[in-house]
């Protein structure tokens, strides 16, 4: 478990941008990149009524893309605001805590964990999550930052200082994803996950900057220490240490005491 | 969501909750659903919840309006009579409409079952419940389930009232009734409203339910057993001779009202949170009432629209209107039925001609219930607020942009606010729109009376007046 900066990954933050996000050139704009990049590896819904659960959906920025490809989109945040934006976008919102979503195992068809994963302390119990969610043969799509130096100081020191860039203290070094671990627990969890990096569109990055391009494409990159991406495929058999095998209470601790009602 | 019961008042909830666009899991203990009437009368303010569970004109279709009461005494001779207009009431419907529960289930069914986000899940017993943050879990026989909130709506012998250490506190002494469904062939030749004998040694009812339905109960005494009732002789003196007996069942009538009705996120709901005798029709009615003001806050707290706090409202604002009404049942209950011979020779002294007095005949005949305790969303202050919030909005019938249809459209499904217009004609705003709405027959005009404007809370109760 990793520990937090008071100061950094301050969840009142989205509060405060709450109007940013859907604007295309807001503090918010990488998201919607991130969001089309994601949606490259969701299959089309195999049936109607297929779900995609969203975790800390935010303002809802997959809605565009689980409606193109046919999905109900079920979203799952703590944040007020970031709710009421998603459901003005058609998303069926949940508030939750995506340590423990409320939502029946093998619920969905597709889940997916973006931007998530190096915003708790806890975040192999957020895969965990992801795990009993997803039903066997569904697909998870997760991106995230590197617990890398360079990640660091690319995405704290140089991009919070990018007029346009992410919003000053929304990220804590001390909460980035250690992949190999991730990798592992993946396995452990019943995900054959796979992972790759991304980077912005250098060119698409240049034309948008100058008001020329409305978004920005990813491109894929062999290298996964900064920001990285990664797809999987619940297997239909779970190993013996499968999702039980985790349990996101007991490990990460929750503040109280788990109030058992009967 | 998990609605616990799959009865009347379970599958209404899951409608309720679904139409919010809400994926429910319906658990229900039975494998087979229960094919015996126990409910036959429902209010038209009860109405106002399967019409917004899209059902009330299947509804009207299986029922009939309901008639009057007729008291009898010990020799069916009448003591009094209170008629009852079956044409449309405040709400646009019959004010008491008689039923058989199975046609209510099984339209329920049918809707249920054409409705994509509800799934009902059969011979699924609850055994334990567990709450973390925003979830609940919901521990079955086999299996857990994971959700963001328990919908109690599993009767009189709840699971779920127990596993949140509720208990039921009693109102009234429990009674045992012997109750007989009853078919004809042929109609029979009786009064066709409600028939209740005011005989304090052998207190019975008699209704005639819907279709080729009827209904007859008779109260046992202490260490009689159901083969004590002379059923043919009670049959008899209503007429009814000639119906055929379906069935033959002792009940225990009930007053109580459940200490509890929510932990966290697990709420109760219809007669898991209370049990009333029939007297005054009121069972099936309360639980409609219940799921239909708890499906939108549920809905919002779910979904995040809403603080958790807003489900304290649910208890505060139902348990004091079941009271009510328990507590009135069992009044009408012993004032018709009670005491002994002398009572019974007052009740016929005062019964006669009371029915034609114009004020008790309209009491015995609204079907209107007490309005909701002041609380957060209902603000009972000011002249308009304390005659309106706490009250249903009646159902009129308007015309909008030359388009007659019921204002429960107009208002849509969240808050809206209804205000007289300036220069004549009402206003409806909702969801960021202003309609201008006709008030053809008056009916809301009349029912503002000097309020100029009334909020109006997604489950059609005025919370405010001004």
């Amino acid at each position: 478990m990793r520990r937090n900066d008071p100061r950094r990954n301050d969840n009142a933050q989205y509060d405060e941008l709450a109007d940013q996000w859907w604007e295309p050139a807001g503090g918010f704009a990488m998201l919607h990149w991130l969001a089309a990049a994601r949606a490259e590896h969701i299959p089309p819904a195999a049936a109607n009524g297929a779900v995609l659960v969203d975790l800390a959906c935010g303002g809802g920025l997959m809605a565009p893309h689980a409606a193109r490809l046919g999905y109900r989109h079920v979203g799952v945040d703590l944040n007020l605001s970031g709710l009421r934006t998603a459901r003005e976008h058609g998303v069926l919102a949940v508030r939750g805590s995506v340590l423990q979503v409320p939502l029946a195992d093998a619920c969905a068809d597709v889940v997916v964990a973006g931007e998530v994963l190096e915003h708790v302390e806890d975040d192999v119990a957020v895969l965990a999550e992801c795990a009993r969610l997803l039903r066997p043969g569904g697909t998870l799509v997760v991106d995230a930052i590197a617990d890398t130096r360079l990640a660091g100081w690319i995405a704290v020191d140089l991009f919070e200082r990018i007029p346009g860039g992410p919003p000053p203290g929304i990220h804590d070094p001390a909460l980035f994803v250690d992949r190999r671990r991730l990798l592992a627990a993946a396995d452990r969890l019943g995900l054959d996950l796979r992972l790759w990096g991304l980077r912005p569109s250098v060119r698409d990055l240049v034309a948008w900057r100058r008001g020329r391009r409305a978004t920005v494409r990813m491109r894929r990159l062999p290298l996964t220490s900064v920001l990285f991406a990664g797809s999987g495929v619940k297997r239909a058999t779970v190993a013996a240490a499968g999702p039980g095998g985790h349990d996101p209470v007991r490990r990460h601790g929750s503040p109280s005491p788990p109030t058992v009602v009967t | 969501m998990v609605v616990v019961g799959a009865g009347p008042v379970g599958l209404t909830a899951a409608l309720l909750l679904a139409r919010r666009g809400l994926p429910v899991l319906v658990l229900e203990r039975h494998r087979q659903p229960y094919a015996e009437p126990r409910a036959v009368h429902l209010d038209d303010e009860a109405l106002r919840a399967l019409s917004d569970a899209g059902v009330v004109e299947d509804f009207l279709r299986i029922s009939r309006p309901a008639l009057g009461l007729r008291l009898l005494d010990a020799r069916s001779a009448v003591l009094a009579e209170f008629g009852r207009d079956p044409g449309a009431g405040l709400h646009g419907w019959p004010q008491a409409s008689m039923f058989h529960q199975p046609d209510l289930e099984d339209l329920l069914r049918a809707a249920v079952e054409a409705q994509p986000l509800v799934r009902v899940e059969r011979g699924a017993e609850v055994t334990g419940l567990e709450q973390h943050g925003h979830t609940v879990t919901v521990h079955l026989a086999d299996r857990s389930v994971t959700t963001s909130a328990v919908l109690g709506c599993d009767g009189a012998n709840s699971t779920v009232r127990r596993l949140i250490g509720s208990r039921m506190r009693d109102l009234g002494r429990p009674a045992r009734w012997l109750v007989a469904d009853l078919r004809a062939a042929d109609p029979l030749p009786v009064w066709p409203g409600v028939h209740q004998v005011c005989d304090p040694r052998r207190a019975a009812t008699f209704m005639p339910v819907a279709g080729d339905r009827y209904r007859v109960e008779g109260r046992l005494a202490s260490g009689e057993g159901a083969a004590d009732l002379p059923l043919a002789g009670l049959l008899a003196s209503f007429g009814a001779d000639r119906a055929e007996l379906v069935r033959v069942a002792e009940y225990v009538y009930r007053a109580q009202v459940a200490d509890r009705w929510r932990d966290g996120r697990v709420l109760l709901a219809g007669d898991a949170a209370h049990l009333t005798p029939p007297f005054i029709g009121q069972g099936l009615g309360l639980g409609l009432r219940d799921v239909h003001q708890a499906a939108w806050k549920l809905a919002a707290v779910v979904s995040g629209e809403a603080d958790e706090t807003l489900l304290d409202t649910h208890q505060a604002e139902r348990a004091p209107h079941a009271r009510a009404l328990v507590r009135l049942a069992v009044l009408v209950g012993a004032l018709m039925t009670g005491g002994g011979r002398s009572a019974a020779a007052v009740r016929r002294a005062v019964l006669a001609g009371i029915d034609r007095i114009p004020a008790v005949a309209a009491f015995a005949t609204d079907s209107r219930t007490p309005p909701l305790h002041a609380g957060p969303l209902v603000e009972r202050s000011g002249r308009a607020g304390r005659r309106l919030a706490g009250t249903l909005l009646p159902r009129a019938t308007v015309v909008v942009a030359g388009r007659t249809c019921p204002v429960d459209e107009v208002l849509g499904a969240g808050t809206a606010t209804l205000t007289r217009a300036p220069g004549g004609g009402l206003a409806v705003h909702a969801g960021g729109r202003r309609t201008r709405l006709e008030d053809v027959g008056g009916v809301l005009t009349t029912h503002l009376g000097v309020a100029r404007s009334v909020v109006v809370r997604p489950d059609r109760i005025i919370r405010s007046a001004s």
